[in-house]
């Protein structure tokens, strides 16, 4: 009667205990991992050298491809900074949204083969594409879907890299937050952690969901909702994540972690392989495209030929040197890599595994290219018929839903290896309505299937044992009860792992429990792998496992998770009825302490590991939560479901508590390439060939065109006018017709008093001078012509001063006549200088125009009712509006001036904004530009001429405006569509 | 060789360095803009000390009448170069708070007197029917509608103030999102219309400088 | 010292403020003082504001920073320019030629490449950005310019009513940012007044 001897207090408590019932001190922390925990991060160097050579090798390897990708990366740091990155370019095809070429941050980091090609500019060439796609996916998705945060897609623009960066940062913001979301996620009572928490990039797929509450989903992000279901599906997923080695995950900066990993996966050859259709959830026949999209791309893998980056994959998903022929003549569109996946799990599930074998990857790589003839059926269905996948996703969902279900995590992995099996079994349901709960018959059996241990009942065929029908929950709990004698080759990390627990119950105590949860007919003891078993026998009828060989690792590494409560020996049969695989006709795994003593190991000394010495690594590598508790709460008690088919039933699913004092089945190999690391493996599977096809890099020819662009438009723009101006054309017609504003001008003109004083006010700049003059050239010959008044030209610019001049000389004013009117300074028109202080400063010389400005004295009037105009040359609205903001409350106030005419010539761009003054009046009349001045030249036939002489070639400058635009956005259309069409024919 | 002609030959050289920067970024490009910032300093601070300060400072203080009035100016201008210095800098605070205080007294003034009165009054009176005849009631409201419209909308359109939903994010009610969406439309169209304006303003700059250079080679070669 | 420079600015302001809505004669002459006195200030603070631009570019030049053969330049033309400024004043001819010859063929130059660079913008606009508002806007802008365009046999017919028609959503629209500018300045002039904002440096 195996006991926990509590480390605090020294006394002994139930197996079954996770805290001692006398000190509360926790029994077994260390060694059971449950969701949202992280591993113990431990020293376990000194544990290197126990490990079995092959184990030594392909971590050997690892740290080594780590080192060199690592220095890979640093190599191209600059290189992956300056271009952006496209890495996920080959996932374009899994969505038609072009803004999945640029590379979340997270996935940048994921394998260094997909690292390694990011650099080249190909994103700067995509604008287009990448705008149109933004554009038709915010036609196509609602805004409060998840995706719809990603951001409009690089237009990288070589002109504007740093909007490229930033558009490819909000892009990679949704998948970033996943990444970050992910680096924690088995942050203790953090409820929203994601109890599959796993590989990073499984937590990137997955945190989506997760973080949005709303049920909607990105279309073309389902794929990553499936994976989420899935990685919910089992918690294999969160181990390696939990490894500290590991801990990044591929979310990690990191890239030897994911690197390491990923040889991992390469060294444990074609273990992985059956959890990756449970992996690949189908929701439903249109999700299956991405399966598609999918397949397609790993065509690859089963033929292992040429892609060294995708050795690993080869190695992951089967052993290509021993791949079914079959396999590699699969058609890219189908799921032919999942098929060989599932082939692969198919064919290795019956591969009888040699007691003798030690712990060899060579026995893996066999397992996993197991016996063609068992593997052919199972392809041939798989093929042709998802409906697998269908079964497996319900599975996924039931566990997903039920928090309180973890038992269906690890059975969940178990499941994805029985393949196209579920689809017979529903006939050995409980008959509980067929037809809304078919898919929970293929959830039974797959669950079956997953608490099944197709080794374990190779093991126990060997040994004879039958399971016992009324075992508790509680007695499978021993997961490896250790022999010392029969284990010694196991390395203590293995041993302790596999440790079973120390203290079964007593019988009393355990009949106790039994009687409240023998229930072998419930529904929910159709998770029991047992009951799949048609030889299921009391566990009081199994003798005791006569000599269980010493390297048991193997058939453990596919050993079920957890036993689960066995149904009855009919019901077992009744549900085996149909034909079966021969490993599944073969007898049921004998009672999981015997199975656990067939691959106890033990420590070198003979002294087996506590299992608190367990070291992190391998609890990250131990099943997390993987054990379903045998402990099956009454019908009463388990949870009503309230999603899907299920909804409102109770105690169909068992609930199972989290945390169960179940323990952990042996160290199981297996969850180093769960379903979702296979989801991981298929998405860098599709990076990598999405980065090692060859795809063109027209980011340089378009950076040039764009700069030949602009050369083309400058010289043609230089030449045209150039031409026009050169040859003094005025064939172009003035129109007669003047706006209002402009007719309000000449009108007010009228009005000015003869030889009056004349305030001018020089509020432009430099560079607009030759628009203002060639549009007040006009109003201040025709003022000067007809009026004959003295000017005051006051400027609110310091250069405007200096301006001037230069106005009155090109507007012929102060050109001496007959070519000029003869203006003289000082005696015609007057200087005022430079009126600084802004508001102030317009302030003060409206309020008092000589106090301000006291150089010219007596010149200057006293107050500004002196002024019998004022004419505002501006080219900016806000300068003009300080002085028409200021002069209303002037006006306001001394009626003198209230009629005082308030003629703007404005620059073009500033026209606009200024025409709300005229309308309320406070602008009295408003020429703005070239065109107005042309008119009013036009109509008053006044000089200068200057809008004139432009005119002509201001017209061949519009009409060369407007047809390079509308030609020019047409082409930008067009192009974008193109280049959008031509990357969805890239697939 | 005049210096009409000097300068204008300078100017053209100047206008080509310029021109250059369409084929990129370059020295001859830099060298014309940094000779353009200095000598454009050069001639304001010119153009404060000759038209601001000489007659509005310096040449009134013989006057004692007027030096007890500069004197403050005086003093206050001077501690403006306290903020050339870290340590002695709050000394210049009391001339930039004059002419803080000041400047932000006449944008009040001006905009509420200059601006929002006016507008609103003119906003107003689109709709009144009085200057408009018999037959331009219908227009005169149409014009009306659509300005107050355009005004209110572009108003509206910043209005960012929202209330929280239940989920937490903050939202502007579907109303007052249709009518800021309403209100950008309408800053489109000013936007399209100031866009067009700026490059008639731009078109016109290039055309003055083109005609400089032809007209400065035919004065040049006597053609 | 804070609280008197937030005095001082709140008082000037007030001054000011009061004299718009009480014209009395010795508010209006404090008004008028003060905005002198301001004028005074903003002159030495363009005068300060160009010595620490010499000042930049001379510690550039001492510490032999990148472009400091720009710095060089600047301050070269910029000490040329002012001491012939202060020599003969800004009105004279040779003074004047700074500005003929350099600042405004520069500033044209500027402004004349931005036409090619419009033009450039809104062929690339729609490649980079189609929603509505690119293009109302950008429809918008080309009507604008057709209505302007001359034509060897005149004006387009029409074209001032649809210059028109525009002007009315332009206007519009235009009175709505003109209003809110004007609100901005109302707050911010009514920040500085109240003391809540202090940008001369009160804290």
């Amino acid at each position: 009667m195996p006991d926990i001897r509590c480390s605090h207090c020294g006394k002994d408590n139930p197996d079954f205990l996770d805290v001692c019932q006398f000190c509360q001190s926790p029994l077994k922390s260390e060694s059971m991992l449950h969701i949202g925990e992280k591993p113990t991060k431990k020293n376990t160097g000194e544990l290197e050298g126990i490990l079995p050579e092959w184990l030594k090798d392909a971590r050997k390897q690892a740290r080594d491809s780590a080192e060199e990708e690592a220095a890979h990366v640093a190599a191209q740091a600059n290189i992956q900074k300056e271009g952006p990155l496209d890495l996920l370019a080959g996932l374009s095809f899994q969505s038609e949204s072009a803004d999945q070429q640029d590379v979340p941050d997270w996935l940048q980091n994921i394998n260094a083969a997909a690292k390694s090609k990011p650099s080249t500019p190909v994103a700067p060439a995509q604008p287009e594409t990448d705008f149109f796609a933004q554009f038709n996916k915010s036609e196509t998705k609602p805004q409060s879907e998840p995706t719809q945060d990603n951001p409009p897609s690089p237009s990288n623009e070589p002109m504007q890299p740093s909007q490229s960066n930033v558009e490819r940062d909000e892009l990679s913001a949704w998948f970033s937050q996943a990444s970050e979301q992910t680096s924690e996620p088995f942050a203790a009572g953090d409820e929203t952690a994601q109890p599959h928490s796993d590989w990073g990039l499984s937590d990137q797929v997955s945190l989506p969901g997760d973080q949005t509450p709303a049920p909607k989903e990105a279309e073309d992000l389902s794929w990553l909702h499936d994976l989420e279901a899935t990685a919910k599906g089992t918690d294999e997923l969160k181990i390696p994540q939990q490894n500290p080695n590991r801990e990044t995950g591929f979310s990690s900066t990191s890239q030897a972690a994911g690197q390491d990993d990923l040889s991992w996966l390469n060294n444990l050859g074609a273990i992985p392989a059956p959890e990756q259709p449970a992996s690949l959830p189908s929701q439903s026949q249109e999700d299956l495209s991405w399966l598609d999209n999918l397949g397609g791309v790993s065509k690859p893998i089963p033929s292992a030929s040429s892609e060294e980056d995708l050795g690993w994959l080869n190695s992951l998903g089967a052993t290509p040197a021993q791949q079914p022929p079959s396999q590699t003549s699969v058609p890219q569109e189908d799921l032919g890599w999942l098929n060989a996946f599932k082939e692969t799990a198919e064919s290795r599930q019956p591969a009888p595994v040699q007691p003798s074998s030690s712990v060899d990857p060579s026995l893996l790589n066999n397992l996993g290219a197991t016996p063609a003839e068992q593997a052919a059926p199972h392809t041939s269905e798989s093929q042709d018929d998802l409906g697998w996948l269908n079964a497996f996703k319900e599975t996924a969902e039931s566990s997903q839903s039920e928090s309180s279900q973890p038992s269906s995590s690890d059975d969940m992995s178990w499941l994805n290896t029985l393949g196209a099996l579920p689809a017979e079994q529903p006939a050995s349901q409980p008959s509980q309505s067929q037809d809304d709960l078919s898919w929970l018959s293929n959830l039974q059996s797959g669950a079956d299937t997953l608490s099944s241990a197709p080794f374990a009942d190779q093991t126990n065929e060997e040994s004879g044992q039958t399971e016992t029908p009324h075992i508790s929950p509680f007695t499978p709990r021993r997961t490896a009860p250790l022999n010392e004698e029969e284990n010694t080759s196991i390395p203590d990390w293995l041993k302790s792992a596999t440790e079973g627990p120390s203290m079964p119950m007593g019988t009393g105590e355990l009949d106790q429990f039994r009687e409240d949860f023998k229930i072998p007919t419930q529904p929910e003891e159709a998770f029991s792998w047992k009951s799949f078993t048609q030889e299921a026998k009391p566990a009081e009828e199994q003798p005791p496992r006569s000599k269980p060989e010493p390297a048991s690792v193997d058939p453990n590494l596919f050993a079920p998770a957890g036993g689960s409560s066995v149904p009855s020996a009919d019901d077992v049969n009744s549900l085996f009825s149909m034909e079966m695989p021969d490993w599944m006709s073969q007898a049921e795994p004998a009672r999981e302490e015997n199975v656990a003593q067939d691959i106890g190991i033990h420590a070198e000394g003979g002294e087996a590991l506590a299992p608190v010495d367990l070291p992190s690594w391998v609890q990250a590598m131990r099943p997390v939560e993987a054990v379903v508790s045998n402990l099956s709460p009454s019908i009463d008690d388990q949870p009503t479901e309230r999603e899907g088919p299920l909804a409102g039933f109770k105690g169909l699913i068992p609930a199972v508590p989290v945390g169960s004092a179940r323990r952990p089945k042996p160290i199981s190999l297996k969850l180093q390439a769960s379903d979702e690391q296979q989801t991981a493996a298929a998405i860098l599977e599709q990076l990598l060939v999405g980065e090692t096809s060859p795809r063109p890099l027209v980011s340089t020819p378009v950076f040039f065109s764009q700069r030949v662009l602009r050369w083309v438009l400058a010289g043609f723009f230089i030449l045209v006018l150039g031409a026009v101006i050169g040859l003094h054309t005025e064939m172009m017609q003035v129109s007669p017709d003047l706006p209002p504003a402009v007719d309000a001008v000449s009108s007010s003109v009228e009005v000015i008093p003869e030889n009056s004083a004349v305030l001018v006010v020089v509020d432009y700049e430099p560079s607009l001078s030759g628009e203002l003059e060639a549009a007040a050239g006009p109003l201040l010959n025709h003022i000067a012509l007809l009026r004959h008044p003295g000017f005051s030209f006051i400027a609110t610019s310091p250069n405007g001063s200096g301006l001037v001049e230069k106005l009155l000389s090109n507007t012929n004013i102060s050109k001496a006549a007959p070519t000029g009117l003869g203006y003289l300074v000082g005696q015609d028109y007057y200087n005022l200088g430079y009126l600084p202080g802004g508001e102030s400063g317009v302030l003060s010389f409206v309020l008092a125009p000589r106090t301000t400005m006291p150089a010219l004295g007596d010149k200057v009037p006293d107050v500004f009712s002196g002024y019998s105009a004022v004419i505002l040359l501006t080219d900016h609205a806000d300068s003009a509006r300080v002085w028409i903001e200021q002069l209303q409350p002037v006006k306001q106030a001394n009626p003198a001036i209230a009629n005082q005419p308030l003629l703007v010539v404005s620059s073009a761009q500033a026209g606009p904004l200024l025409q709300p003054y005229v309308l309320s009046r406070q602008i009295t009349g408003l020429i703005s530009g070239v065109p107005d001045a042309a008119r009013y030249e036009h109509k008053n036939n006044v000089p200068p001429g200057i809008a004139r002489s432009y005119w002509d070639a201001f017209g061949v400058g519009i009409i060369m405006a407007v047809a390079l635009i509308v030609l020019g956005s047409l082409w930008s259309i067009f192009a974008g569509l193109r280049a959008r069409n031509a990357e969805t024919a890239q697939g | 060789m005049s210096i009409e002609i000097i300068s204008t030959l300078i100017g053209l050289i100047l206008s080509l360095m310029i021109f250059s920067y369409l084929i990129g970024d370059n020295p001859l490009f830099r060298i014309a803009t940094y000779i353009f910032v200095g000598v454009s300093s050069g001639y304001a601070a010119a153009v404060v000390w000759h038209s601001v300060l000489v007659p509005k400072l310096f040449s009134q203080l013989d006057d004692i009448n007027q030096l007890i009035l500069l004197i403050v100016p005086l003093i206050l201008s001077f501690s403006l170069l306290a903020k050339l210095s870290p340590r002695i800098s709050w000394i210049g605070n009391f001339a930039m708070a004059v002419l803080v205080g000041v400047g932000a007294a006449a944008a009040i003034g001006g905009a509420l007197i200059g601006t929002l009165l006016p507008q609103a009054q003119a906003s107003m009176d689109a709709f009144s029917l009085r200057s408009a005849g018999t037959s331009n009631v219908i227009v005169r409201l149409f014009e009306g509608g659509v300005m107050l419209s355009g005004t209110v909308l572009t108003l509206a359109s910043f209005q960012f103030s929202a209330s929280r939903a239940q989920d937490g994010t903050v939202k502007r009610t579907p109303i007052l999102e249709g009518i800021a969406w309403l209100g950008r439309i309408f800053i489109a169209i000013t936007f399209g219309v100031l866009f067009a304006g700026v490059y008639m303003a731009a078109l016109t700059a290039m055309i003055e400088r083109l005609s400089s250079f032809i007209n400065f080679t035919r004065q040049f070669f006597g053609s | 010292m804070r609280l008197f420079a937030t005095v001082l600015a709140i008082a000037s302001g007030l001054i000011v403020l009061l004299g718009y809505f009480y014209p009395v004669e010795p508010l209006l002459n404090l008004r008028l003082q003060l905005t002198n006195w301001a004028m005074i200030i903003a002159a030495m603070a363009v005068l300060i504001g160009i010595y620490n631009l010499v000042a930049v570019q001379m510690e550039k030049i001492r510490t032999r920073q990148k472009g400091a053969a720009y710095g060089g330049l600047l301050v070269l033309s910029l000490i040329i320019t002012f001491g012939l400024g202060l020599a003969f004043g800004p009105e004279d001819a040779t003074v004047r030629t700074a500005v003929t010859a350099v600042i405004v063929p520069v500033e044209s130059s500027l402004m004349a490449i931005l036409a090619v660079t419009l033009i450039y913008a809104s062929i690339r606009l729609f490649r980079r950005r189609v929603d509505v508002m690119s293009v109302v806007f950008l429809v918008v802008a080309i009507i604008s310019l057709i209505v302007v365009v001359p034509t060897p046999f005149g004006p387009i017919p029409g074209t001032l009513a649809i210059q028109h028609f525009i002007g009315l959503f332009s206007t519009g629209g235009a009175r709505g940012l003109l209003i809110g500018i004007a609100l901005g300045s109302l707050l911010t002039g009514l920040r500085v007044i109240f003391g809540v904002d202090r940008p001369y440096g009160g804290n």
